[in-house]
């Protein structure tokens, strides 16, 4: 099959660049975009280190070819923090401790970010849920799953705040 | 400097809660990097005109090869070019041989016979990966089948067929016999004892199953010298056994590795590496070769599988008085480090106990099957199963009497509240689009389950609950070979440290560790130091990330380089300030003061300003620690495995379905002496990861195929090759003990393996507890939960 123009707003900046028919979304990234945050740990859409967020959804991006996804958004670990500031997450992690070798952080820390977007006050079941696609084979989880439910707790400090400073409007 | 007498390092250890840095849970320095994506993993560089390997590897378990046919690999299109082993100047190796342990015994690329299913034959080089796979899947090899041996105990029979050009399949090499304890009299200990007790333990192989697969991308410099990036463990172990195999001088290659994706000892064996060299040599590109999940799997080394024979002679009061152990290890088809695993197996199965009368024999034995290597735990982790197993019913052999469990215990019908459905969560089926019958062999287990939940949700088992209890010790380092390591230390013009390390950081906080380490010795703040890993063109020589050694070893040579450095900045100060050097001190904030006039300091960038570019000198040092090689007494098995030992004890609670068979361990209760916790937020990290690992070695994790008899079939996938997920993690209470140790940094033993070991036992302990079923097989499959109840209810014990 022919090499194909494809179009994706990545981390919210237009991109355009040729792929073949085979090339996952993966691929695409790291390949032609250089995003390299989003990792290969299996190509089999079984460990989760590959999770971007598509169109707001968490995918496992080495099983989309990317020439199906023409058009979409994607969002990728290189675009969360902001001006050098870590968001919630991101910073909830490094507080938490819960990354080690740091291999699935990328990946649990999209699909943590798509759980929070739909849920921002998260059940510990929810963030199990969220997580149960991801592989991680050093921290045993739980500081992540902490991780994740201080990250909401963090964003909804921040709203009750802002609450406050405005007269209870937000 | 060659070895080190035990109070080398008492002011550091000795030095108490006075500390600035040690024993604060600093952030990780690499966790910002992490989180923002930035960290640089091996496959994260992409250097111009990249070529692929793949490898055509063998589909038998011993076989002749008689011959090799590259043609239609070559007419692929994207191929670059074939290797065979006429391609590899020195085809025979093996790890250890550094060391002085272990004989060349392993072919890079398989010559005129294959050992075992996988064994790579042909590496393809070619423009992208699917053109290298497709290649190497074209090349054909005509076989004649040899007959196989896949068992360790078949392996030893008198009429095996032998598959080592040694002449026997079990392992025996010169100056390395320490496979045997002798300690008293075993025959008079059991005759004198009032019951002997008799049980045989195993395990299947298990797979290191790090998130990144192994790999490595080699880059020609274009001056005739080969930069290998790899996510080795070992730095110089990959440089100096690549050149070896290269027939290259050392100083033609550079190795640059520091990030890994998990490691677990399945990174410490060299294989990738010198095969992408001599690709990159032979085509002057740069080329890369990872494994792919599947060869991860399949073709990766794995932890060995073992057989433990005990035989405990016991007296009434609950002493042990005489302790005979036969042991073997499954190496597989090649050594790599399973003998070294076996002599450390033998040295620690005495267990952590005062007992008389110890006969140990440790069988290292060849086999055709994937050749097993070093993984966490190395060595240890199935004794360790096995001797607390043993002694954990014993213990409480009173406790259950005829029956299940005592009706306190049980828990009727409870809800599934998610437990079976959660516990699966990683099998097939669960949104894999790609699912197809290979990967939905995996669910075996999870039918069990869901037969017995009902259309609500809600369940017809049984719990039972159990605790159980092990307690074993570890031995930090590995000292058949010194096990040395270095360090280099000096300062940047501004006040800065940079510590120069060839020592890989796995994961488990090492870079955070040693700078705490150089920073509390300096008196400088942490930030100050930055540690420069894994480059084996600046960083001096280290054997390695493994055997728990990476802190104690490791921070040991950058206590010595950073006292030296702080030596001279007290010199070059003192200068600087009119004073004597032994009346300046520091305080962690950077200044270096004058006792009892702390008015008059300076700042640690003044003194490196002014030893640049005043006085001439050089803040700097080095550090070299090496702990005295031991070698064993051949006779009695007598000999030094360690520096020091860490404990550790777990607790585990457990509900045994007895509809099922399904283990749940509810909770574990983690107790660790550590030695000194440096980090004690990252010493907790190692602990309840470890424990994580534990329950899933438990649990789940075989590479056994999944239809033993047809031998043809093991886990190509995590769908396949079960592990715990987010929901069935045990709730885990922690606890560090501190109890500093005479040689380490600042009193800090080595944890990083032993923390998977204790949850085994204690989950055996547990359910043996909850239901009378001793299980003495890895993992705890729920068929053998279950075949254990049946076999108590036809006993007459069961209800
Ligand atoms: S790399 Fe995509 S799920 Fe593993
Ligand atoms: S931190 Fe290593 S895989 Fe999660």
């Amino acid at each position: 099959m022919a090499s194909q123009i494809v179009n994706l707003t990545v981390n919210g900046a237009d991109k355009e660049f040729i792929a073949r028919p085979p090339t996952t979304l993966l691929m695409a990234l790291r390949e032609a975009l250089h995003l390299t945050a989003a990792k290969r740990g299996c190509a089999q859409g079984a460990c989760g280190s590959c999770t971007v967020l598509l169109d707001g959804e968490p995918v496992v991006s080495c099983l989309v070819p990317v020439v199906t996804v023409d058009g979409a958004a994607v969002d990728t670990l290189e675009g969360r923090a902001s001006e050098g500031e870590l968001n919630d997450l991101q910073q909830a992690f490094v507080d938490g401790f819960a990354t080690q070798c740091g291999f699935c952080t990328a990946g649990m820390i999209m699909s943590a970010e798509a759980l929070l977007a739909r849920s921002p006050d998260p059940s510990r079941e929810e963030v199990l849920e969220a997580i149960s696609g991801n592989v991680c084979r050093c921290t045993g989880y739980e500081p992540i799953v902490r991780a994740i439910l201080d990250a909401s707790a963090r964003g909804r400090a921040r709203t009750e705040e802002a609450a406050t400073a405005t007269g209870g409007e937000i | 400097m060659t070895s080190i007498d035990p109070d080398y390092f008492e002011s550091e250890r000795d030095s108490g809660s006075g500390f600035n840095v040690i024993g604060t849970s600093v952030r990780r320095s690499d966790a910002r990097s992490h989180v923002t994506g930035q960290t640089e993993f091996f496959e994260d560089i992409s250097p111009a005109n990249l070529a692929y390997i793949a490898i055509h590897r063998s589909d038998r378990h011993h076989a002749t090869i008689n011959r090799v046919d590259v043609a239609e690999a070559l007419a692929v299109p994207g191929v670059i070019r074939a290797l065979t082993y006429r391609d590899i100047p020195e085809n025979w190796y093996t790890v250890l041989r550094l060391i002085g342990v272990e004989p060349n015994d392993e072919p890079v690329l398989a010559e005129d016979r294959v050992l075992y299913r996988g064994e790579p034959i042909v590496a393809v080089v070619a423009e992208s990966e699917d053109a290298a796979r497709d290649a190497a899947a074209a090349v054909v090899v005509d076989y004649t089948d040899l007959p196989a041996v896949l068992d360790v105990e078949e392996a030893l029979a008198p009429d095996a067929p032998i598959i080592k050009q040694s002449g026997t399949n079990h392992f025996v090499y010169e100056g390395h016999h320490a496979r045997r304890v002798r300690l008293g009299d075993v025959e008079a200990g059991f005759a004198a004892a009032d019951r002997v007790f008799e049980w045989d333990y195993r395990s299947a192989p298990i797979e290191h199953a790090p998130t990144e697969t192994t790999g490595c991308i080699v880059i020609p410099q274009g001056n005739g010298r080969l930069q290998i990036r790899s996510n080795t463990q070992a730095a110089f172990f990959t440089l100096d056994n690549t050149a070896l195999i290269l027939d290259r001088q050392f100083t033609d290659l550079q190795v640059v590795g520091g990030t890994v994706g998990g490691g677990f000892g399945g990174k410490v064996d060299v294989i990738v590496e010198p095969i992408a060299c001599v690709a990159a040599a032979l085509t002057d590109r740069p080329v890369k070769y990872a494994y792919s999940r599947e060869d991860e799997m399949q073709v990766s080394s794995t932890r060995a599988a073992e057989r433990i024979y005990i035989k405990d002679g016991v007296m009434d009061d609950g002493r042990i008085v005489a302790r005979q152990i036969t042991l073997y290890v499954d190496a597989g088809a090649y050594s790599r480090h399973s003998p070294y695993g076996t002599t450390k197996a033998a040295a620690h199965m005495p267990g952590p106990y005062t007992i008389p009368n110890v006969h140990v024999d440790c069988h290292c034995v060849y086999t055709n099957r994937t050749p097993s290597s070093a993984m966490r735990g190395f060595g240890v982790t199935i004794g360790d199963f096995a001797l607390e197993v043993a002694d954990g019913p014993r213990r409480g052999r009173d406790r259950h009497g005829p029956v299940g469990a005592p009706a306190a215990q049980r828990v009727p019908g409870r809800r599934s509240e998610g437990t079976p459905e959660d516990r699966f969560r990683h099998c097939p089926d669960r949104g894999d689009p790609t699912g197809g019958d290979a990967r939905r062999s995996g669910a075996a287990r999870r039918v069990r389950v869901d037969v017995v939940v009902d259309s609500e949700g809600g369940t017809t088992m049984t719990l039972l609950r159990g605790r159980g209890y092990a307690a074993v010790n570890y031995p930090t380092g590995m000292n058949l070979g010194g096990d040395p390591s270095q360090a280099l230390i000096h300062s940047t013009t501004t006040g800065g440290f940079v510590v120069s390390l060839s020592s890989v950081d796995l994961g488990q906080g090492l870079k955070t560790v040693v700078a705490q380490c150089a920073a509390e010795t300096l008196g400088m703040p942490f930030e100050s130091v930055i540690i420069d890993t894994a480059d084996t063109d600046t960083g001096p020589h280290c054997m390695g990330t493994f055997a728990s050694r990476g802190t104690h070893r490791v921070g040991n040579a950058v206590i010595m380089a950073a006292r030296e450095a702080r030596d001279v900045m007290l010199e070059v100060a003192a200068e600087e300030l009119e004073v004597d050097a032994h009346d300046l001190e520091t305080d962690g904030s950077g200044d270096i003061l004058v006792t009892g006039a702390p008015e008059k300091r300076i700042h640690v960038s003044d003194v490196a300003m002014a030893a640049h570019f005043k006085q001439g000198k050089t803040i700097s040092g080095r550090g070299m620690f090496l702990k005295q090689k031991s070698e064993p007494v051949p006779e009695t098995g007598e000999m030094d495995p360690d520096s020091c030992q860490a404990h550790a004890c777990t607790v585990a609670d457990v509900e045994v379905d007895d509809e099922t068979g399904v283990i749940e361990v509810i909770a574990l209760h983690n107790t660790y002496e550590v030695g000194r916790a440096l980090n004690p937020a990252m010493a907790m990290q190692q602990v309840e990861g470890g424990a994580w690992m534990g329950v899933s070695h438990a649990l789940f994790e075989t590479t056994e195929p999944y239809y033993p008899a047809s031998r043809e079939h093991g886990p190509v996938d995590f769908s396949q090759y079960l592990m715990p997920g987010p929901a069935d993690t045990p709730a885990q209470t922690s606890v560090l003990l501190e109890r500093p140790a005479s040689n380490g940094p600042y009193g800090a033993k080595g944890i990083g393996e032993m923390t998977a070991n204790a949850p085994i036992p204690a989950i055996a302990n547990a359910v043996y507890d909850a239901c009378g079923v001793r299980l003495t097989t890895m993992p705890f499959t729920p068929e053998s939960v279950l075949r254990g109840l049946d076999a108590r209810r036809e006993a007459g014990l069961g209800e």
